[in-house]
């Protein structure tokens, strides 16, 4: 047997391991690649820096645990961005499993909390979980208050000071969205329903599927994933773990770029060969 | 926390990890036993999240006064109608009512949303003082048109509409191409974190463990096919 023969039968676990190996090597060898800010990033921290003081700002987290490592970067260094400012953060999320990733990103950012004097009521709420999906978001839309009767952690609205002053969406300055699915709703409810200006932060595999609302104006900007998350921790100089894992990125797409170069050309050659 | 406490909490994520990790090389009883927890988890988890909703937002505003929560709350109860055989239909209301009222939520924005805004977001000038804003506009306007007739099945794809609609197909192929990219760039991520947990003390010594099982495990049947052979 040739070698082309060989390695179009070769055991798919020769890959994993591979993989595995382009995963593990920039993670006990950090190379530190230089990290280029795109426009899109730009845009939304230039965004955030004007905002006027004692704006209120919605923060829609709805992410799966599963994600965490893609979005919680971005996610961090947003949330940490708005507490060094005068600015009030509601936090609510439309999946489950939203309210636990809201409370890793604030268990990170307590440097912040502390330093630049957060207090939980005044100066962010964690709405918790708002079951509706799309429902929700018009609910959010319209009436802030009367959706959830207490927060997260079981207090009643009534007795949280920021949310005696957040009635509808009139009352917020800027929406950023958290999320893993389309942005079709987001846009009918935030936008066109809410008139909110919103940016959002999704996986690198939806950046294709928003770029259209971006292009059309009805988005400010995306932010993709980790290297999102990267370039943000960058232009704030707060440098967590979006940065430290863009080598491991880097390596392993360069590993599956390699791997289907090469796929493609053993897929020509055995195709040109049955022709003959 | 103790040193035995921290050394297991490390231990747990970094064992759970290894324990999907081997389904890689072989499927086996850790790995199935990591799926069943994952899912019973996730069950609970959800279920829990599920009843505290209900409690937050239905139950409590209905004690304080908020009578308009009881509809609500009694359409709720009616889906679980359904697993009984007579009253079966009745379910089927309180889903009538979450998906007209999604539907009606979602037909309202999606006209002027969706199609009005995106197709004028395509009518874009071709000649402006910037040359690649030019460039970009023409690879939309271009994009789009092709892409749009590469869909068009009413008349045959013959004669120049056969290169148009080839160009359109060009098109969707690289706009295919981009999604998957961005799809491997989301799906690798998450692995990220586990890697991490495996190579880090003390989680590197179980993966020692587990490379040395696989190692046996691989001399073992390599020895057991050549006995068969023999």
């Amino acid at each position: 047997m040739g070698l082309v023969e060989k390695m179009i039968k070769i055991d798919s676990r020769w890959l994993w391991l591979v993989l595995l190996l382009a995963f593990v090597i920039p993670v006990l060898n950090p190379i530190g690649l230089p990290i280029r800010i795109s426009n899109e990033t730009h845009v939304l921290y230039d965004h955030i820096r004007a905002l006027p003081e004692g704006s209120v700002v919605a923060f829609d987290v709805t992410y799966p645990y599963a994600y965490l490592t893609e979005m919680e970067p971005a996610v961090t260094a947003v949330t940490a961005h708005l507490f060094t400012l005068p600015v009030k953060v509601v936090f609510w999320s439309l999946t489950v499993e939203g309210p636990l990733v809201t409370m890793v990103t604030l268990e990170k950012v307590k440097a912040e909390i502390e330093k630049y004097g957060k207090k939980y009521g005044e100066d962010y709420v964690v709405l918790g979980y708002v079951p509706g999906e799309e429902t929700a978001m018009a609910a959010l839309m319209t009436d802030t208050q009367h959706v959830v009767s207490s927060d997260y952690f079981g207090n009643s609205i009534d007795t949280l000071p920021l949310m005696t002053k957040v009635r509808n969406s009139r009352d917020m300055r800027f929406l950023i969205c958290v999320s893993v699915l389309q942005a079709d709703e987001k846009v009918r409810q935030y936008f066109l329903k809410g008139g909110l200006t919103w940016a959002a932060i999704v996986t690198t595999g939806w950046i294709p599927g928003y770029r259209p609302f971006v292009e059309a104006k009805q988005i400010l900007t995306a932010l993709g994933g980790l290297r999102g998350g990267a370039e943000y921790e960058t232009l704030t100089g707060r440098i967590a773990r979006g940065a430290a894992y863009m080598d491991v990125m880097s390596s392993t797409h360069l590993t599956t770029v390699a791997a289907a170069i090469v796929a493609n050309i053993l897929f020509l050659y055995q195709r040109g060969r049955s022709k003959r | 926390m103790t040193l035995l406490a921290e050394v297991v909490t490390a231990l747990v994520p970094a064992a759970l990890a290894l324990m999907v990790f081997s389904h890689l090389y072989k499927y086996n009883y850790f790995f199935k036993f990591t799926e069943h927890t994952l899912v019973g988890i996730a069950v609970g988890v959800e279920m829990y999240m599920a009843y505290k909703s209900i409690i937050a937002s239905g139950v409590q505003p209905m004690l304080k006064g908020q009578y308009i929560m009881v509809p609500a709350l009694i359409l709720g109860f009616m889906v679980f109608a359904i697993f009984f055989k007579r009253s079966k239909y009745l379910a089927s209301w309180p889903l009538v009512i979450v998906v007209s009222v999604g539907l009606g939520l979602s037909a309202s924005g999606a006209i002027y949303g969706q199609i009005i805004t995106q197709i004028t977001a395509t009518f874009l000038p071709l000649t402006t003082p910037d040359l690649w804003k030019d460039v970009q506009n023409l690879i939309i306007v271009l994009g789009t048109v092709t892409t749009l007739l590469y869909f068009t099945f009413t008349i045959p794809h013959t004669g120049p509409l056969k290169r148009v609609t080839r160009l359109g197909r060009y098109f969707i192929m690289i706009a295919l191409g981009a999604t998957f990219g961005g799809v491997v760039t989301t799906f690798t991520t998450p692995v990220i974190t586990p890697v991490i947990w495996m190579t880090e003390t003390p989680g590197i010594y179980l993966s020692a463990v587990v490379v040395l099982i696989i190692l046996v495990d691989i001399i073992r049947s390599r020895a057991l096919r050549a006995r068969e052979q023999e």
